[in-house]
């Protein structure tokens, strides 16, 4: 094959970078904070604090806090103050409790329900209903209509309902009530809420009753605020009446608004009577009553539920009482008196409990209790909210009552975490002297345990109160009361307390878990102990390096939940650990959990959880330093590799880290350095073949070979170039990536070799081998490897290693590394390795035009015009055009891609044009020859190109 | 279109309708005419009555039917709101003032009051004549309105609380009957029509456990003292103050709104009587029944519209 | 409009985080879009700069795990064409010529790129060439000293100025740079 002979035109001007120089400016658009800054300056304390903030948001509000004043800044706590009650109100509201209870209070069993308003054909069938309800009512017309009487032959009694069907029931009785009030079937609607009212007083479903009430009171709720958003409307009259007529509106509407209540005063039944004043109390307030008004209807309808003797609907109707009370007044006196009431029926409800203590089968005394727990928690919450006073009283009663635990837990449950601490002791004693049947001691210590978790005792008290607690709590004996117990506590151990004592709860719960291996049982409480003592312990270093810390992770037996633990232990360490840690225990213990995962690993971890994994044991490893000591460091890493042999994203990152630390080495001064320098570019040499990726394989040699380059380790460099170049051949032609699609790696792998060629430009051949060795052994690597069908990959590749050739034909390179004596200064110049150069150019230049063959060939007329086009501009660029093969091929090239023009963008050919103009301009001054030849060809272009279109 | 498409109606100045004895009832007939139509007059017709009624138990079956005792007209008057002749298109309205007085014996307008054998009823009837209506179509509308007595303050009965008990005396079938004893009060046996009947009762024990306490009010109703004689007790409503077996010695209130219509002041005339009792009933779950009966004086101590809330209130 | 230009982060493995000094500056809502010049490296960056602006456009750098950043992207904003390239793809490293040719290949006022790992602002046959450096000043192979520095460019209609943010020492050094579109 007859060669191309190329000659590399010598570099003969400059190309000028016009820098535009910056002026400094203290104004830009990030600015703002600069003024902060010095506003912070007046304040060294608070410049300070300025400087650690990292997360500029929070930043923003600290400053906003140090730019006031101390009085606004006063006024600001007020008024959060102000804010934050709001919020505390929220506490009152029902609604946030609603779904609770639904969840909590399920039940199997069948529940039935009455009605006259449902039925279950689709037809609606409840308005005939209703009009057999009228011709019934006529006949007695001169006795008074009793609303709540449906003896008639209407009702529906609905059996066997799954929970599910009887939700639904209510659910369309809802519907039906709006429905009926939207239809001015006033009446109708008022009925349908007595028979839900009704309804409240079936307990036959125990275990259920709480939701049933949730249900019903839903119900009753929509009722009250249809009939009070109704009588509102129309006592605020139309918009832009006459006083006179406003007056009139106002008194048509009390008049109704006394109706209703007139016409619910006449239920028979009590419990439905109730429960409907209670729904429309709201609009009490339209009959323009006064606050002591209705105070004093609130203690009336107090005193009339006594009347109700089943203590579980009396307790719930007494809490629909108070939720309807503290939207209206904020008086307590009616809350106070309901459990004067209360603590009277409260020997009534053990009755019932030691009734079930004789037959457990059915229903335990400790589920029964809890039936109470959502009412007494409410009404609680409600008496004792901002008032210290009646929580004090309420507690004063609680201890002169007997079988007082149901109380207690409510009042735990309810008291602010402020009241529960002030009186810590005082709640324990009450704990231990508790002998409540269905309520146990762990009970009671769970919701003290959380409440002084989050609002501590005073500190002078705390410890002696720690004790006595844990006094109690060991007494526990069942290891399910006692985890139970000791979970809630945790957080208050490890918030308040010195490490030593959050280490003797680990041990003692080492030592209790382990009895019997019961451990077995309680995986997820043992894990929220830990996690929750991490959350609230304020250094996880000085955790992790407790005696009872790992011995502690033994615990859990079973691997997954071992696993599960020492990723929730390194997650945890990543977000709060201290920026860097030196310590040698920490590290071990790091590199423990971090073992047990890399364990962990094997051919079945899904890709996901092995990057997980990974990603946490990454975490540590960029925290841990040992500052000066880059021996440490390195021996570090040494045990890292053996280590966390599973975990390719680990040896990446070692890798990457030796490196880094050559970088801090050469900043030490003297002839250690060096030897430290190759020791870690051997690590490197030797950990990246462990490596299962090829490409990171070969941008961790590129990366390591470019540092052992810098580092003047020319060896070492010239190993890991030869063992990147090697790789490629192992190189798939795609890979998958981490969202799971195939990606092809043509696009990476010509980026790859550019950015070799780049870094070869400045790589001194090695005296062993010839001359361009790297570059050849990449001809070759490429003129090997199997491209895909018509890429332009290769051609591209060897465009691109012309550039490099190039470079290599100047006399001084553009770019060279201190210390570094590349190829210009190597052969000076030399005109053998010129023609060298100019040999291996007409070679490239050669597979280039086969490429560009192939492609014309397989009909890629585009790619093969772009390519062309390329190999044009370099010619022009690089060859010396007075040679007139190089010249006339550089014709041919831009007459071929012309051919092309249609397949091209429109704008590729006068850009070529453009660029060979600029270059031109660039020639004209420094060498007027060279710029002649240009022109030259250009009139050779355009001739030619006339000639092929003519043809 | 006919001439009588028109609507017209009778309003009262006074939202509530209630009025006492010898004020103005004072309003106006309001029309509203699509076009202008022509009438034989226009006539207003104020009414007042007292309807009796022998019930069939008393006299029997048929006296019952042919015997009822003639009613008592206690107002009856009428105005010509306008002579014959033509109603305007659109609205137009005829204002009138009548006095509530009542000239004939018993010369005393009654609270109006429905019962089952007695009611006292006000209305007034507006008939528009229009000749030319040979559809029968009613020209005729009534508005009826209430009379009460003006409030006066209560004696000093309505301050005795009258305390009760009951025992196995109170019970028909005392040898079967469970030893128990419930003991209470009544805040008074005279009290206002507007104010709930208050009181109070206290299960001290029982053997057999109760399944509900319930509280009847009756009215008793007696018409003519002539010819015939019938007295009849009938129930207005019960309302029920404890549901099942309710803890000893807790206090429970006694608390009954009186219902509006169904009850008046307690009236006692020449003619006949309408008085309220309470009946205080205690149900068993073993189906056994006490009771224990109070007569009662319902008077009026306060206005029409009670202020506020102390009606349904307290 | 404000456009930030950064790049060659290369966190974790060269360095834990952006110089806390630029952290503070970058606050979230101010800046309307980010062009990155690649190395990214890690989806957390990523992240981090999704907080800061909405609008983010990443070419792909050696080190960027993601291998979906495309090589080069043009970005139009007000009426400035911009070109973004890494430039590790260029033989020789940083050539203008090299990145004159891109320039004009893709058509762009101006051109961002990267991989010198050192602040560029120069003017080349009327176009505009930036280079921002690398915001952490992370190390550079083949070359010392690297200042921690980062570009933030606010476009008006044909202007652009080019604020450059260079940690020096350990002060916050801000330089203007004015272009006008010709």
């Amino acid at each position: 094959m007859a060669s191309l002979e190329w000659f590399c035109a010598p570099r003969c001007y400059q190309v000028a970078k016009n820098h535009l120089h910056g002026q400094p400016t203290k104004e830009h658009p990030l600015k703002q904070l600069t003024v902060n800054v010095t506003v912070a300056d007046k304040n060294p304390l608070s410049l300070a604090l300025a400087l650690e903030g990292t997360d500029p948001l929070s930043k923003f509000a600290r400053q906003d806090q140090e730019l006031n004043d101390p009085l606004t800044q006063m006024s600001s706590e007020f008024s959060k103050r102000g804010n934050a009650s709001e919020p505390e109100d929220n506490t009152l509201n029902w609604s946030t409790r609603r779904l609770g209870i639904l969840n909590r209070f399920t039940t199997n069993e069948k529940l039935s329900l009455s009605t006259s308003f449902l039925c279950t054909s689709s037809t609606e069938g409840g308005g005939e209903n209703f009009k057999a309800q009228t011709v019934v009512a006529d006949k007695v017309k001169y006795r008074l209509e009793q609303l709540d009487n449906f003896d008639d032959g209407s009702m529906r009694h609905m059996m066997d309902l799954t929970q599910q069907e009887y939700i639904q029931r209510f659910d369309q009785l809802k519907q039906e009530l709006i429905q009926s009030w939207h239809n001015d079937q006033r009446v109708k609607a008022l009925k349908i809420a007595i028979q839900c009212a009704k309804m409240l007083s079936d307990t036959s479903v125990l275990q259920f009753y709480p939701s049933q009430y949730i249900l019903i009171t839903d119900i009753l709720d929509v009722f009250g605020k249809l009939v009070y958003e109704r009588l509102r409307i129309k006592a605020e009259g139309a918009p832009g009446a006459s006083a006179a007529l406003l007056q009139r509106e106002r008194e048509a509407a009390r008049d109704t608004c006394q109706n209703w209540f007139y016409k619910i005063a006449s239920i028979r039944e009590l419990l439905p009577r109730l429960y409907l004043e209670m729904a429309i109390f709201k609009c009490y307030e339209l009959l323009a009553a006064t606050q002591k008004e209705i105070e004093q209807v609130l203690l009336r309808l107090t005193s009339q539920l006594r009347g109700i003797a089943d203590p579980l609907v009396s307790s719930y109707a007494r809490c629909y009482l108070v939720r309807v009370g503290v939207t209206v007044t904020r008086s307590k006196v009616y809350i106070r008196d309901n459990f004067t009431d209360l603590f009277t029926i409260y020997p009534q409800i053990f009755r019932i409990v030691a009734r079930y203590n004789l037959h457990p089968e059915t229903f335990t005394a400790g589920a029964y209790l809890q039936l109470y727990s959502p009412a007494f928690d409410y009404m609680l919450q409600c008496l004792m909210h901002e008032s210290d006073l009646y929580a004090q009283e309420m507690l004063k009663e609680c201890k002169q009552l007997k079988n007082n635990g149901a109380i207690l837990l409510s009042i735990l449950n309810s008291s602010k975490g402020e009241f529960v601490a002030a009186h810590a002791h005082e709640f324990l004693e009450l704990i231990n002297n508790s002998d409540t049947p269905g309520i146990s001691k762990s009970q009671l210590l769970r919701p003290l345990g959380s409440c002084v978790s989050s609002c501590a005792p005073l500190q002078e008290q705390r410890l002696a109160f720690l004790n006595a607690a844990f006094q109690t709590i060991n007494t526990l004996t069942d290891p399910n009361e006692y985890i139970n117990c000791v979970e809630t506590w945790a957080p208050f151990v490890a918030q308040y307390f010195t490490i030593h004592e959050v280490n003797r709860l680990l041990g003692e719960l080492n030592t209790r878990m382990c009895l019997g291996k019961a451990y077995e049982k309680h995986y997820g409480q043992l894990q929220s102990i830990l996690t929750r003592i991490m959350q609230n312990y304020r250094s996880i270093e000085l955790l992790l390096i407790q005696p009872h810390f790992l011995p502690y992770l033994d615990l859990f037996h079973k691997e997954s939940v071992r696993v599960e633990m020492c990723k929730s232990i390194l997650s945890y360490y990543r977000q709060n650990s201290e920026e860097r840690t030196s310590d040698a225990v920490v590290t071990n213990a790091l590199m423990y959990l971090g073992k047990i995962l890399n364990d962990s690993v094997n051919a079945l971890t899904v890709e996901d959880e092995r990057r997980q994994i990974s990603q946490l044991i990454n975490g540590f490893i960029n925290k841990v330093h040992f500052g000066k000591d880059l021996e440490q460091q390195l021996s570090f890493y040494v045990e890292g590799r053996g280590t966390f042999s599973n975990l390719d994203a680990v040896y990446v990152t070692l890798v990457h880290a030796a490196l880094k630390l050559t970088m801090q080495a050469s900043n030490r001064q003297g002839a250690k350095s060096l030897g430290f320098i190759k020791a870690c570019i051997a690590y490197c040499f030797i950990t990246i073949p462990s490596i299962t990726s090829v490409r990171q394989k070969m941008d961790l040699y590129l990366l390591c070979g470019q540092l052992a380059l810098r580092h003047l380790c020319l060896g070492q460099a010239d190993a890991c170039f030869e063992a990147a170049l090697q790789l490629i051949d192992e190189l798939p032609a795609s890979t998958v990536d981490f969202e799971g699609k195939p990606r092809c790696l043509e696009r990476y792998l010509v980026a790859y070799l550019c950015n070799m060629l780049a870094t070869l430009i400045v790589v001194p051949d090695s005296p062993e081998q010839g001359v361009l060795y790297f570059l050849r052994l990449l001809l070759d690597i490429v003129g090997r490897r199997a491209f895909k069908a018509n890429s332009s990959a290769p051609a591209i590749i060897y465009l691109h290693v012309l550039d490099m050739l190039y470079v290599q034909s100047m006399e001084k390179f553009p770019y060279h590394i201190d210390g570094v004596v590349s190829n210009d200064a190597l052969y000076g110049h030399d005109p053998k390795f010129l023609a060298e150069v100019n040999n291996l150019c007409g070679q490239v230049v050669e597979a280039i035009l086969l490429q560009l063959k192939a492609l014309g060939a397989a009909q890629q007329q585009r790619t093969q015009a772009q390519l062309s086009m390329e190999l044009f501009m370099r010619i022009v660029r690089y060859a010396d055009l007075e040679r007139e093969p190089l010249c006339a091929l550089a014709v041919k090239l831009w007459v071929l891609a012309n051919k092309a023009q249609a397949q091209l963008d429109s704008e590729t050919i006068p850009q070529t044009l453009c660029s060979v103009e600029h270059f031109y301009k660039l020639v004209k001054d420094s060498s007027p020859k060279r710029a002649q030849t240009i022109a030259k060809l250009l009139l050779r272009m355009r001739d030619s190109q006339k000639a092929a279109t003519n043809s | 279109m006919s001439g009588n498409a028109f609507n017209f109606e009778i309003k009262l100045k006074r939202e509530n309708k209630v009025y006492y004895e010898n004020e103005m009832l004072v309003g106006c007939v309001q029309f509203q005419c699509p076009t202008e139509t022509k009438h034989d007059g226009i006539l207003l017709t104020l009414d007042g009555v007292v309807n009796l009624q022998l019930s069939s138990k008393t006299v029997g079956l048929f006296d019952a039917f042919y015997n009822s005792v003639k009613p008592i007209t206690l107002l009856q008057n009428s105005l010509e709101l306008s002579a014959p002749g033509k109603l305007s298109a659109g609205n137009s309205e005829f204002h009138f003032e009548l006095p509530l007085v009542c000239k004939k014996e018993p010369r005393r307008l009654y609270e109006t009051y429905h019962g089952v054998f007695i009611s006292i009823n006000y209305q007034l009837k507006c008939d528009v004549n229009v000749k030319r209506n040979f559809l029968g179509k009613s020209l005729q509308k009534v508005q009826q309105f209430c009379i009460q007595y003006k409030p006066v303050p209560l004696g000093d009965e309505a301050t005795k609380s009258v305390p009760f008990s009951l025992t196995m005396s109170n019970a028909k079938e005392r040898v079967t009957m469970p030893r128990f004893l419930i003991t209470g009060r009544l805040d008074s046996l005279e009290s206002c029509v507007t104010t709930p009947i208050t009181g109070s009762l206290t299960v001290q024990h029982t053997e057999a456990p109760i399944k509900s306490i319930e509280l009847q009010l009756v009215r008793v109703e007696t018409c003519g003292c002539d010819e015939g004689y019938s007295k009849d007790a009938t129930e207005v409503q019960t309302i029920q103050i404890a549901d099942g077996n309710v803890i000893p010695k807790l206090e429970i209130p006694i608390y009954m709104v009186l219902p509006r219509l169904f009850t008046c002041p307690t009236l006692l005339t020449k003619n006949f009587k309408i008085e309220f009792e309470l009946n205080l009933v205690v149900l068993f779950k073993e189906e056994h029944t006490v009771s224990e009966n109070f007569k009662i004086v319902l008077k009026r101590a306060s206005g029409p519209l009670p202020s506020k809330i102390t009606t349904a209130g307290r | 409009m404000l456009v930030l230009v950064l790049g060659d982060l290369h966190i974790p493995h060269r360095c834990s985080s952006l110089p806390a000094k630029f952290k503070k500056l970058l606050v979230p809502g101010r800046i309307h879009h980010i062009l990155a010049t690649g190395n990214i490296c890690t989806k957390e960056s990523y992240d981090y700069l999704k907080s800061l602006a909405n609008d983010v456009h990443i070419v792909r750098g050696d080190f960027d795990e993601n291998l979906s950043y495309p090589e080069q992207k043009v970005v139009t904003v007000g009426q400035f064409r911009i070109g973004l390239c890494h430039g590790h793809q260029v033989v020789p490293r940083g050539d203008p010529e090299a990145l004159a040719l891109i320039q004009r290949q893709l058509d762009v006022d101006i051109l961002i790129t990267g991989h010198t790992y050192k602040f560029e602002a120069y003017e080349h046959g009327n176009k505009f060439y930036i280079n921002p450096g690398s915001a952490t000043g992370a190390f550079n192979p083949l070359d010392q000293n690297v200042v921690p520095s980062f570009v933030l460019m606010d476009i008006q209609s044909t202007t652009v100025v080019t604020y450059v943010y260079q940690l020096i020492g350990d002060e916050v050094k801000v330089e203007r740079i004015e272009y006008k579109k010709i």
